[in-house]
């Protein structure tokens, strides 16, 4: 009797617990439900596309590494000694697939076009106003582009994914994200994210001043102008670059130096540029290019080279804006140029003012804006659109305002070379050069007069890195020379 | 809730309502010496009446017709014997043999003899020998197939791998039970208390913990107080060392090195002022001491145990320091005739820890030995070169290279950790009946910590820029930032089951069942950032701070949580034994676990295991030199979802961004990481077939066992496409197979009074292989980054998990650099195939000794650190002893350089040692006062000798990331050098 009740009680005691236990609400992170169900994420789902540009894989030292160490503009720098893994191999044209700076661009870019998939696929399930939604998937599209845009440059054809993909569809896998389309078919993709984004976004001026920063219709334009550029089609680049210039949203600042200094942030000259704040940095942008030794601002790497800097006339006030020389005397901002530098030049537009300029005390997060996409750029893009096209006058008076604001008197006529001279002054230390190069056919012959070997046919491209060769089960196809 | 409470209050109701019909007989028990044995067991073999044993060893106890009386008495043979009428005169001797010892198997104990599993057993002497912070450390070497990695770092634990290293996922530490209740660790308990470890190891075995015990599972067995209060008085002191050194050049070696590399010849001149050897500069003696007191008696109704130990350990790394108090008390108590046991525990244990940064090690091991500690005028040494002349200079321009001045690091790293940490237990048992037991184990941890982490910000700066005074440091720039953080985690489990034992005439029948449920919180935190805080670290909690900008959310005080993991697990096990020669043993656990999704959550594993004693055949009696002869088989299935995360898509915020004029920060979110919704239990089965002997009068003894063990579905975090899943993603990658056979064995013996001895070997061998890739991801996979770009290992079928992938140098080219093959190829494993271990001892007289060796062999190391630089780092002395030049092209280090090498077979370094564990030489000293029973004063080394082939520090590299074999296991990245230890201790009791 007694037993019997006992050991009923026994085994009720065991089984007391309840499955439902182990439905734990989540306490690290938002679960996608809780997510879905407050329609104001939407803009923090955008937020976090933008959030990604500031990550050391996308514009710091491998990217300053892959875009200008390798042009005639910039050489290593830093100490003879400090190669910076791969940079010394950078400068002298001799890297390969395994090279990590080829690995970080790569995957910086590809996890910017992660955030940018996943936003426009979870925007589709908020329930938030059609307009807002509107401007929310224009934005994602630039970033998009502009991510494929740096990838196509670097290394022609990719894969191209713009979907949220499911990671056990081996097959969609195989065929997407593990075959490298073709150059044309990426600069398409680029195309139809920027044509979608330029009938979605509202003009700079449209945007609230709390908005500021965001891509606008004209950062779309003239980025879909510069992919027209470097795919020569001449006459939308023409286009385009003249509606940019013809919204009347921007102009140039009065004071080339200002354009890379914090009072030019967002300026009228800005078109796009990557926001920094003091709690919410730029990584490592400042710290590799600023000048290293006593005091130390940085590692010193990038700096502009002897060939770049007797490339300017006399008087081009641009050269003592891109050239921070070293015991030279008081910066801009009232800091003294040190004796105790290492390396005779570096890159002034790098440069962070812990002074005059918003600091935190932390080279390695620092609140400078990246200018991406600025007026000159496009005037430059108009000036080289409408050579092409046959438009001198149009090109000549394009490559007049740039130089007028630099202090050099107009020239009275236009050729290639005259426009390209002043694309490489006014954007050099800008991450275009050795894209430029490559561009117009100028890398073998600049190369070689920088003493470099240019390998035609090879160096046009960059090497798809080795680790994703390998974890594509050798479906990437890698670049030719590699 | 409401439920239970009735269930309770039933149970209690029923203890009051047995009848008895009995007899009573009383008596006395004495050991072979004559002393009276207090708190022994006693009990009846049909019915159910127990008791205990006096101070004077007498007792009572009431019995019925049937019954035999046993007298059970922990490290003395049990006997069983008929009652008698008059006063019973029971003597009982100490085990001469190990079988009929207890062993604890999953919810129950067994003896030895009856054990159908792979089990191995640990004794208190062979731990308390060895004196070390954790009773871990001290059992190295002596069980077979167990892997210990230890690690030096003061109050860090050693890592203990059961069986097959590299297979499992993360969270790779083994279960540990301490009498019946779970913990997560033997941090809270002096290796002094412990009676006995049983190391569980097969599956048979495990199935029965489901997945906490996928990584084996150490049951502790604690020291009971019984008869008169016993004081025990335990104390140890030494010193630490480095026990291995690698030799870094000097200063005119690292010149020649750089200047050739750089193809100069002055770029760094010759003739240095200064020849600093870092590590001697960042490194002293470390010390430790411990001390250890216990008090400890019992009753018949009641025992209680008492203990306080103290330990202090200044580490070998300058200003590192730890400090430990725990305080312990255990009690037993019997109720209702013994019906109801309860056993309270609480444990608490205080612990304060200096620690300083490791990287101090790697950056010793980089500077370069022309910088000075300190200039002569006193700033600290920088890596700044006078371009002019070569020579390190003050004011020199050319900042060489990138590493920190050692000694100036941990001079300004300011951190201190206080933990407390409170465990307590409550173990019931009741009667129910004499063939029914109910256990209700209930154990709870929880810990709260404090810390800070003062940066005295413009020091540093003063340090970095040699040349600069406090009036150049930035106004805006903080003069110190202070981080001070306070956390907490709990975890709790609760088992109950219920056993029915039942014996019938030649055969016996044990039946538990129950369930299991754990709540583990890893961590809750929250955490201040406050600038320019007073100096004087009692003002900091005063409101002195002077910076008050504003900052965005979550950098001043944040807050971090971590989601809870909820299992829930019912078990039943069923041993059935004939003549105690044929045992079998059946489990079956089901369990579910909050990790995965929730159609994924539930497994069931089940067990069956069998043994047959054949040294009770008839056909065995006559052959007199075998004592004891079993073989064992068993089969056993073991889920694993240890240190999962919860599987589920989560937005994580913090990925904000900037906008307007005003830099506001407005708030965004990402999905860090994929999840595969298909992720489920990695399961581990194995076939384990045994042999358990013991031979020529019970003086050798040993166990043979070979297991073939499959684990798939094997859970590994792989890293995708960045465009797929920019985080590493949990899959259920594939199937690894470790075959192996583990050989231990135990010699002992007494020549006379005077002397004896033994010598205990064992010996495993294991053979790691991956034999199945299941997911495209981790067939593709690639690991063993070494943060430069380079990677050296990748996935192979039919290769061990994590072998080294690496080109093979195949010679030199006209500049002394090094060719390679044009594919990689497999290097070997960091996996050994074997490990063994030898030990031996004895007594002589009043003295005692013993040595301890422990080995590994077959696994390879990837010298990482040799290959991972940037440029003007110091480099090893010996890449200048025997490097290529013109006319030496057959050398076996390069020519020098400064190119990040690839990843190759020069870096691929025989892994195996053998270690002398320990050494110790007790005296204990005669009687020389009756109030003291015990004293004995010992010395010890620890680790003073390793052989190994291997250059670098040691070659125990277990690798971050929880040794996950695919990452960098087996890769010495940093210069981390481990210890040797010269003790001196006493023992006393009174």
């Amino acid at each position: 009797m007694n037993l019997k009740y006992s050991t009923l009680a026994i085994l009720s005691i065991l089984f007391i617990s309840c499955e439902n236990d182990l439905n734990v609400a989540q306490q690290d992170a938002q679960t996608e439900q809780d997510f879905l169900n407050n329609p104001e994420n939407a803009v923090q789902l955008i937020n976090g596309i933008y959030n990604k540009q500031l990550d050391y894989n996308m514009y710091s030292f491998s990217w300053i590494g892959i875009t200008s160490i390798t042009s005639d503009d910039a050489d290593k720098g830093s100490s003879l000694s400090d190669t910076g893994s791969d940079k010394h191999k950078m400068d002298n044209l001799t890297f390969d697939a395994g090279d990590i700076s080829f690995q970080d661009v790569w995957n910086g870019r590809y996890e910017g076009i992660y955030r940018a998939n996943n936003a426009i696929y979870y925007l589709d399930l908020l329930a938030i106003d059609a307009t807002l939604k509107n401007r929310l998937i224009g934005e994602a599209k630039f970033l998009r582009a502009l991510f494929y845009f740096d990838l196509v440059r670097c290394f022609g054809g990719v894969p191209i994914v713009v979907d949220k993909i499911d990671i056990n569809n081996n097959d969609l896998i195989n065929q997407v994200v593990y075959t490298r389309k073709t150059k044309a078919e990426t600069y398409a993709q680029i195309e139809t994210d920027l044509l979608d984004a330029i009938e979605k976004l509202p003009v700079k001026g449209q945007y609230g001043s709390q908005d500021l920063g965001r891509a606008s219709k004209g950062a779309a334009q003239a980025l879909l102008a510069k992919a027209y550029l470097y795919q020569q089609k001449w006459q939308e680049a023409f286009n385009l670059s003249g509606d940019v210039i013809g919204s009347s949203q921007y102009n140039l600042l009065p004071n080339y130096a200002h354009v890379w200094r914090e009072v030019g942030e967002n300026g009228m000259e800005s078109i796009y540029e990557v926001q920094a704040a003091l709690t919410n940095g730029l990584r490592d942008y400042t710290n590799v290019q600023g000048p290293r030794g006593t005091p130390d601002l940085g590692w010193g790497f990038n700096t502009p080279s002897t060939i770049l800097e007797s490339a300017y006339e006399l008087g081009d006030v641009r050269k003592n804006a891109t050239i921070l020389y070293r015991n030279a005397g008081t910066l801009w901002d009232g800091f003294s140029s040190s004796a105790g530098w290492n390396n005779p030049r570096y890159n002034y537009k790098a440069y962070q003012s812990q002074l005059a300029e918003s600091w935190n005390g932390d080279k390695g997060n620092t609140a400078k804006n990246l200018r991406i996409l600025k007026y000159s750029d496009i005037l430059l893009i108009r000036a080289e659109a409408a050579f092409q096209l046959g438009f001198t006058p149009e090109a000549l008076d394009r490559v007049n305002e740039i130089r007028n604001r630099a202090g050099l008197a107009d020239l009275t006529s236009i050729t290639l070379q005259a426009i390209y001279k002043e694309r490489r002054l006014e954007m050099a230390m800008e991450h275009d050069r050795w894209f430029d190069l490559v561009r117009t056919g100028q890398a073998p012959s600049a190369m070689a007069a920088a003493g470099k070997t240019f390998i035609v046919g090879t160096h046009e491209l960059f090497p798809i890195p080795t680790t994703e060769i390998i974890r594509s089960g050798n479906r990437l196809s890698q670049n030719f020379g590699y | 809730m409401h439920q239970m409470k009735k269930n309770i209050f039933l149970l209690v109701l029923i203890l009051f309502s047995f009848n008895s019909f009995s007899q009573e007989v009383k008596g006395s028990i004495k050991d072979l010496n004559g002393n009276p044995l207090a708190g022994v067991a006693i009990s009846t073999s049909t019915s159910n009446f127990s008791s205990i044993s006096d101070l004077e060893g007498n007792f009572s106890i009431s019995y019925t017709p049937d019954d035999k009386i046993i007298f059970t008495y922990l490290g003395f043979q049990t006997l069983q014997l008929n009652p008698s009428t008059s006063i019973m005169e029971v003597v009982m001797s100490e085990e001469t043999t190990v079988l009929s010892n207890v062993v604890v198997v999953g919810y129950g104990t067994k003896k030895e003899g009856a054990i159908t599993g792979s089990v191995s057993q640990i004794k208190a002497g062979d731990i308390i020998k060895t004196p070390s912070q954790s009773a871990i450390q001290a059992i190295q070497g002596k069980a077979a197939g167990i892997n210990i990695v230890t690690n030096d770092e003061p109050g860090a634990n050693p890592s203990i791998r059961i069986r097959g290293l590299g297979t499992l996922l993360g969270g790779r530490d083994p279960l540990y039970i301490i009498d019946g209740i779970e913990a997560s660790s033997l941090n809270g308990l002096s290796p002094n208390e412990i009676a006995t470890l049983d190391i569980l190891k097969d599956a048979s075995s495990l199935a029965i913990y489901g997945q906490k015990g996928a990584n084996g599972v150490i049951v502790v067995t604690t020291k009971k107080g019984k008869g008169n209060l016993k004081v025990s008085y335990d104390a140890y002191y030494g010193q630490k060392f480095i026990q291995r050194k690698v030799e870094m050049a000097d200063s005119y070696r690292f010149a020649y090195y750089s200047n050739s590399a750089l193809g100069s010849t002055n770029y760094f001149n010759f003739d240095q002022p200064y020849n600093t050897d870092w590590l001697d500069e960042i490194t002293e003696t470390g010390e430790v001491t411990s001390n250890h007191v216990s008090l400890a008696g019992g009753s018949d109704n009641s025992n209680y145990y008492f203990g306080v130990t103290h330990y202090t350990e200044k580490g070998i790394l300058m200003g590192t320091n730890f400090e430990r108090s725990n305080l312990n008390s255990r009690n037993d108590f019997k109720l209702f005739d013994n019906k109801l046991k309860i056993s309270p525990s609480i444990n608490i244990t205080l612990s304060k820890n200096t620690p300083k940064p490791l990287s101090a090690f790697t950056n010793a091991y980089k500077q370069s030995p022309i910088v000075p500690v300190r200039y002569d005028n006193g700033r600290w040494g920088v890596p700044l070169r006078n371009e002019t002349t070569g020579l390190i200079d003050i004011n020199g321009s050319d900042r060489f290279n990138n590493v920190a001045n050692p000694v100036a690091q941990l001079y300004y790293f300011n951190e201190q950790n206080k933990n407390f940490t409170l465990f307590g237990s409550l173990a019931t048992e009741l009667l129910l009946h004499k063939n029914i037991k109910f256990n209700s184990n209930f154990g709870a941890e929880y810990n709260v910590s404090r810390g800070f982490t003062y940066t005295p910000s413009r020091e540093i700066f003063l340090s970095q820029n040699p040349t600069k005074e406090i009036v150049d440091y930035p106004n805006q720039d903080p003069l110190n930032i202070l981080n001070q953080r306070r956390g907490s985690s709990y975890r709790w489990n609760w088992d109950n089951f219920v056993t029915y034992t039942k014996d019938f005439n030649n055969s016996n029948l044990t039946v538990v069942a129950g369930m299991s449920r754990t709540t583990d919180n890893g961590s809750e935190s929250i955490s201040g950032t406050r600038w320019n805080v007073p100096e004087q670290s009692n003002y900091w909690s005063l409101d002195f701070s002077t910076y008050n900008n504003e900052i965005a959310p979550g950098a001043v005080v944040r807050n971090s949580n971590a989601t809870p993991l909820v299992s829930i697990a019912y078990f039943a096990r069923a041993s059935y034994a004939i003549n105690d020669k044929y045992l079998f043993d059946a489990t079956i656990r089901r369990e579910g676990i909050s990790s995965f999704l929730e159609d994924k959550r539930w497994g069931v594993f089940p067990s069956l295991s069998t043994g047959w004693v054949l040294s009770k055949e008839d056909f065995m009696q006559n052959i007199k030199f075998v004592n004891f002869l079993k073989l064992r088989a068993g089969y056993g299935e073991v889920g694993n979802a240890n240190a999962l995360g919860t599987n589920r898509i989560v937005f994580s915020s913090g990925t904000n961004y900037a906008f307007g004029a005003d830099d506001t920060i407005y708030p965004g979110s990402t999905i860090p990481f994929q999840i595969d919704p298909n992720l489920t239990w990695e399961t581990m089965k194995e076939l384990d077939f045994g042999l358990d002997f013991t031979l020529l009068n019970n003086k050798l003894s040993g166990t043979i066992d070979y297991y073939n063990r499959k684990s798939e579905n094997v859970i590994l975090p792989v890293i995708l496409p960045s465009v797929l899943s920019p985080g590493p993603v949990n899959v259920n990658t594939g199937t690894v197979s470790n075959k192996g056979l583990e050989v231990s064995f135990k010699w002992e013996d007494k020549i006379n009074d005077k002397l004896s001895y033994w010598v205990g070997g064992n010996f495993s061998h294991n053979k790691n292989e991956l034999t199945e890739a299941k997911s495209d991801y981790f067939a593709n996979y690639i690991g063993g980054g070494l943060n430069n770009g380079q990677f050296t290992k990748q996935v192979i079928v039919g290769e061990p998990l994590g072998s080294f992938y690496v080109y093979e140098v195949t010679g030199f080219n006209s500049s002394g650099e090094f060719t390679y093959s044009s594919e990689r190829k497999v290097a070997g494993s960091y996996i050994p195939t074997e490990t063994f271990g030898l030990s031996f001892g004895g007594k002589y007289k009043n003295f005692d000794f013993s040595v301890d060796t422990y080995g590994v062999a077959g696994n390879k190391i990837y010298n990482g650190k040799k290959a991972q630089r940037f440029g003007g780092e110091n480099i090893e002395s010996a890449l200048l002893e025997n490097f290529w030049i013109p006319s030496n092209t057959n050398a076996a280090n390069p020519y020098p350089f400064y190119n990040v090498p690839l990843p190759s077979s020069y870096y691929v370094e025989d892994g195996s040692f053998l270690r002398i564990n320990n050494i110790t030489v007790g005296y204990t000293l005669p009687k020389f006062w009756n109030k003291i029973s015990k004293f004995r004063v010992y010395a010890t080394a620890i680790n003073p000798f390793i052989f190994t082939k291997y250059t670098g520090f040691s070659p125990e590299v277990s690798g971050n990331n929880n040794a996950n074999p695919l990452g960098t296991a087996g890769i010495e990245l940093d210069a981390y050098p481990t210890n040797k230890t010269f003790l001196i201790g006493l023992n006393v009791s009174l």
